[in-house]
């Protein structure tokens, strides 16, 4: 059954996972933990997630799942931020799990040239994200704007497509879309349009 | 019988409602993931006017925490009309410790000055900007120079760059000198001097600018490369202090006031009153470091 998050402090909660956020968006693939606060989300989305979109989400956005449990992560998510449930192609932030097929958000926003900010936050479940090289992980290599020269993460649980659909959409900057990955320890990195990845 | 102190509180934590926040928060969320570009705002009604700083203070509101400290400065100085009033508005919103030290705060929120004294990492720096728009002395019109934004088209500044060269031997931007933010976005500093400007470039803090009577936000990300426009044959400089000194610190490699007294001579002393202070009790706060202070002989 889904329930109201009685836990979650909508005012200090919010400012401190905010601030997590922004840090790690303005250093991006530096790891950061996001928790502290008992909530149960329905299957199918991380922890980290739900509260990332308890930070952002209200009645003034709106969001889109692929997820496989769609139906009621989008209950969870409406009933805990009155953020309305919107196709991919209209939606500010798109929940996704990291080895779903890239084509689940082929017709997202992008931004316009006037309007670079229009353009989706896609927040990315995957199994874990490391500083440390792991059997089946991918091997990314960030630089741009927050990275002193470069930055190596490893993912796991997440399909190189999407950093091929990333690249590809982020290939007219300004245009594109900034990713937030969250792992299932709670870890999260976040990879806005500017950084640019080498992968291995 | 169960006490209701629910209301106990007249305002919200941090002045703002939450709803309000989160639409700052999430633009200011892409305004560091488009280094420079200007993210139009809500800018919501606050209990002083448009034009005094309320931008710098919507950004603080929308990210203090509690174990925030916050730092306030106006043209350099903790004790300046604007940042006493700012200050004591935050505290009483907020109840998080204030500070005047550089190094302690983690919050600053600034008019027209980038601290003498280098950032930190885990610092946060709020600009109070009251024109964020670069090319508005060149286009008058906000959808000509979006577009001119949006195509990257700066001829028009350039142009103005040269005139100014040419008629007036100098590039006349004392204060709010355009730089290039990330190779794409002409972006307007605020009015810091020309000293402040190269502190931008690969700074290790994230700089947040808040505009709100324009309605814009806009940010810098730590490790950006930010470059004042200059030609091939006419360089950017920041000010010259070579023969004068703080008569205070004696010291000439910080951006220094001028002051005249009533019988016409003039004095000039260290603008930043927090580094000033810490020079004056002997600390040895840590300066920044650009190509352009590294000459300065002491």
């Amino acid at each position: 059954m889904l329930n109201r998050e009685s836990h979650y402090d909508e005012v200090f909660d919010a400012q401190l996972h905010f601030r997590i956020i922004l840090d790690a968006m303005a250093k991006p693939g530096i790891i950061k933990t996001i928790d502290g606060v008992k909530i149960n989300p329905p299957q199918g989305i991380h922890h980290a997630s739900s509260l990332i979109g308890f930070a952002l989400l209200n009645a003034d956005t709106c969001f889109s799942s692929v997820q496989l449990n769609q139906k009621e992560i989008a209950e969870y998510l409406l009933l805990n931020t009155g953020a309305p449930f919107v196709t991919e192609a209209s939606a500010d932030f798109i929940f996704m799990d990291g080895m779903q097929p890239a084509e689940l958000i082929a017709s997202i926003k992008f931004g316009t040239l006037e309007y670079p900010e229009n353009s989706a936050t896609i927040i990315i479940d995957v199994e874990e994200i490391s500083d440390s090289m792991n059997e089946g992980s991918l091997s990314l290599i960030l630089s741009g704007p927050g990275i002193e020269n470069q930055h190596r993460v490893f993912i796991k649980g997440m399909g190189e497509q999407i950093i091929s659909f990333r690249s590809e959409v982020n290939a007219e900057y300004p245009l594109g879309i900034d990713m937030i990955l969250t792992d299932l320890n709670n870890r999260m990195i976040c990879i806005p349009r500017t950084s640019k990845i080498v992968h291995e | 019988m169960i006490d209701n102190n629910k209301y106990i509180n007249k305002y919200n934590f941090a002045f703002i409602d939450e709803a309000t926040k989160k639409e700052i928060r999430r633009k200011l969320l892409k305004a560091v993931a488009i280094p420079g570009y200007q993210v139009p705002y809500s800018s919501p009604e606050m209990p002083i006017s448009r034009g005094w700083g309320t931008g710098g203070l919507h950004v603080t509101l929308a990210i203090i925490g509690k174990d925030d400290v916050f730092k306030i400065i106006d043209q350099g100085s903790d004790a300046s009309v604007n940042a006493c009033n700012l200050r004591d508005f935050v505290h009483t919103m907020t109840n998080v410790r204030t500070t005047f030290d550089t190094a302690e705060a983690t919050l600053i929120q600034t008019r027209h000055r980038i601290t003498e004294e280098a950032l930190l990492p885990h610092q946060i720096y709020i600009y109070q900007v009251p024109q964020p728009e670069p090319l508005r002395s060149v286009e008058r019109y906000e959808n000509k120079t979006r577009q001119m934004h949006a195509e990257g088209d700066y001829a028009k500044m350039f142009v103005s760059l040269y005139e100014s060269i040419v008629l007036h031997g100098a590039v006349m931007h004392g204060a709010d000198y355009p730089v290039m933010v990330n190779d794409r976005y002409i972006m307007a500093p605020s009015p810091i001097p020309k000293w402040d400007v190269p502190n931008l470039n690969h700074s290790k803090a994230l700089h947040l600018f808040g505009a709100g009577r324009e309605k814009r936000l806009y940010a810098v990300p730590p490790f950006t490369k930010v470059a004042p426009l200059e030609f091939i044959d006419v360089k950017f400089d920041i000010e010259n202090f070579s023969g004068k000194k703080c008569y205070k610190t004696s010291s000439n490699k910080a951006f220094l006031d001028e002051l005249i007294y009533d019988d016409g001579s003039k004095n000039y002393v260290i603008n930043d009153s927090n580094y000033l202070d810490k020079l004056m009790e002997n600390e040895t706060p840590q300066q920044h470091t650009n190509p352009y202070i590294n000459k300065i002989a002491l």
